[in-house]
């Protein structure tokens, strides 16, 4: 019996052997380099340029960001929101990914359809898109209107509960298919196991399925929980000036309060945290593995 | 707990495929019964409307006469062993035995208490908290049978149980299965399309073919008396060759023959020039001589270019045998001989 650890070293040595013939290490080494230069100008120079910015003041700037009263709110506003956006598309991915992988064909391919559209689509089209559902007189006052049920203008553009859909809506796609492919690559057999030896349909997803996808949940809802960290648009919005974003805050120090060192020193506190939170979720649900 | 299984002309389409076209067979209380056929001749499916993971068109199904057609899959009490083992690899060895009763809501001690007796059963005492992953293909196999036979199934359905095994593996389950199965006792139908499985493990062998079920009869008997070509050339090999008044006819015209002769290549045997032949013989030349450790394979050419294979004992003198030389072979035994009542058709030796 091998266990994982003797193994490991064993397949590092027949690694070589995989590549196709005629091309050494050295010779497909240089196909790493696009990649590299692309991040290092695209994600690396803006990034060293913000902490260059934010040390001006010789560090200072992030003591006073600590101190701005906006900025330490927004973050707990910023972190609350992420953990309910979060919480409501891992259980609404689960639910569609679910409804895709059961639905027959022409149905499974609208469910696909609008998904991908939607990613495909500019956030800030979407944003834009509810603001017209749910301005007082938009789409839903008339939608309830039709059955009289809209006596006076909704209350529902620029509050904390008119901002959530919109959010859930754009994270949606990232929490199905991680979601939906564990679905597909679950054993077909195994959902007729459960069967044979005697499960219904709860116990077989309790017991069956549940379980093998648990992992992929997890990820799509870090992946979720990360980006929502990032929100801009459509807290601003949706949401109102009362929900606030830390990217707002951000905003405002870089645009209106002309302090763009504290502006730097806050986008480096975030960007900073947001790794944290991902290394850490990377380790404990292996995030990237189910992405890869 | 055993039952007796009875299948009256079910039919199933899948699609625009007439999958099964009224198949009947019945299987006694305790019986092994195995559905051997080429893959897309209907076995799977059948296996399936047994479990009930199938709907049929038309057609019953009793279990112990009472009719089933109805009973969802849940309810069935069968068990199977599916073909990938299917094992949940989320739960322990323990767990994956014990999931029929889980799903019983029987209390967490009796499920204990079963896994262990199951798992003693197939001969892995102890195993209960190893997890599938770790556990060898063999392994895997015996703790699928172990939970097919937890909950006290009155069927075992085996979905070609031993596809996923090495070669050598493959002949050390199809004993331990057998084994198993005589214990316990059970109804058992297994699908293959491997004739030595076939014939190794069942008490009764159903030929199956393009959703019919050519022929169901012990292993013996349908070596020895196919109730057609495709059943003779389907199990081990056989000379097919054109009959008449009880005696083969190598240049015979097609109004003259009266049935196909099945002759066992084991079943000839040489004749010496200027011996008094047998009625049942073959003449021809030497094609092939090639030497199989037990036996000789020979191949002879008949005048009317038909291929005859027999296989010698090595206690033959092989130096007279030389490619193109003439020689005789014959069935000394007449009983060993089976016709079948009609023309052979061109294909004359079928693997």
């Amino acid at each position: 019996m091998t266990t994982p650890g003797t193994a490991m070293p064993r397949a590092r040595g027949i690694a070589p052997v995989r590549r196709p013939p005629g091309t050494t290490a050295a010779e497909s080494r240089w196909l790493l380099w696009p990649p590299l230069v692309f991040f290092a100008l695209a994600l690396g120079f803006p990034l060293v340029t913000l902490v260059i910015q934010s040390l001006e003041g010789g560090g200072s700037a992030y003591i006073d960001a600590l101190d701005v009263p906006a900025f330490a709110g927004s973050l707990m506003r910023t972190v609350v929101m992420a953990v309910v956006v979060m919480v409501l598309t891992m259980v609404l991915g689960t639910a569609y990914g679910l409804a895709v992988v059961a639905s027959p064909a022409w149905l499974r391919f609208a469910l696909l359809a609008a998904l991908i559209l939607s990613l495909w689509t500019s956030i800030m089209v979407r944003s834009f898109g509810w603001m017209l559902l749910e301005l007082p007189r938009g789409a839903i006052y008339w939608f309830l209107g039709l059955f009289g049920l809209a006596d006076e203008p909704i209350e529902l553009y620029q509050t904390t509960l008119g901002m959530y859909p919109a959010m859930v809506a754009v994270m949606l796609p990232f929490a199905v298919l991680p979601v939906m492919s564990a679905l597909q690559s679950l054993d077909r057999e195994q959902l007729n196991a459960a069967t044979i030896f005697g499960a219904g349909p709860l116990l077989t997803f309790r017991a069956v399925t549940w379980p093998q996808i648990l992992p992929s949940v997890l990820s799509g809802g870090v992946l979720v929980f990360v980006m929502s960290l990032g929100f801009y648009v459509t807290p601003l919005l949706l949401g109102g000036p009362g929900n606030m974003t830390v990217s707002g805050v951000i905003n405002a120090q870089m645009n209106q309060a002309n302090r763009p060192d504290i502006g730097a020193a806050m986008s480096i506190l975030l960007v900073g945290g947001t790794m944290i939170v991902y290394l850490i979720a990377d380790r404990l649900f292996r995030v990237s593995e189910k992405w890869g | 707990m055993t039952i007796a299984l009875s299948i009256s002309d079910v039919h199933v389409t899948l699609g625009h495929n007439h999958v099964l076209k009224g198949v009947s067979l019945d299987v006694q209380p305790g019986e092994f019964v195995t559905l051997l056929g080429a893959s897309g001749s209907g076995k799977s499916t059948l296996l399936n409307v047994v479990a009930g993971l199938q709907a049929v068109d038309s057609g019953h199904l009793t279990f112990d006469g009472v009719n089933v057609d109805k009973r969802p899959p849940q309810k069935r009490n069968v068990g199977v062993v599916f073909q990938s083992y299917a094992l949940f690899p989320h739960m322990s060895v323990g767990d994956n035995v014990a999931f029929p009763l889980r799903a019983a809501r029987r209390p967490a001690k009796e499920r204990r208490a079963v896994a262990e007796e199951m798992l003693a059963l197939v001969q892995l005492p102890g195993m209960a908290d190893r997890s599938p992953a770790s556990l060898s293909g063999g392994q895997r196999q015996r703790v699928a049978l172990a939970r097919a036979l937890a909950a006290n199934p009155g069927v075992l359905l085996l979905d070609e149980p031993m596809a996923a095994l090495d070669k050598q593996l493959r002949e050390q389950m199809q004993v331990e299965v057998t084994r198993i199965q005589r214990k316990v006792g059970i109804t058992t139908v297994s699908v293959t399309h491997d004739q030595t499985e076939a014939l190794t493990m069942s008490d009764r062998v159903a030929i199956m073919r393009d959703g019919v079920l050519v022929q169901v009869a012990s292993p013996e008997d349908l070596y020895r008396h196919p109730v057609d070509e495709y059943v003779a050339g389907f199990l081990g090999e056989a000379n097919l060759l054109p009959t008449a008044g009880g005696r083969i006819l190598d240049d015979a015209r097609d109004a003259d023959v009266d049935g196909t002769a099945v002759l066992r290549p084991e079943d000839l045997e040489l004749v010496p020039a200027g011996d008094a032949c047998p009625a049942w013989h073959v003449e021809g030349t030497i094609h092939l001589l090639s030497f199989q450790g037990t036996r000789f394979r020979l191949e002879l050419l008949t005048g009317a270019g038909r291929r005859v294979v027999c296989s010698l004992p090595t206690s033959v003198d092989a130096s007279a045998l030389v490619v193109g030389a003439p020689a005789r072979v014959a069935c000394r035994n007449p009983e060993r001989v089976h016709v079948i009542a009609a023309p052979p058709s061109k294909a004359m030796v079928a693997a």
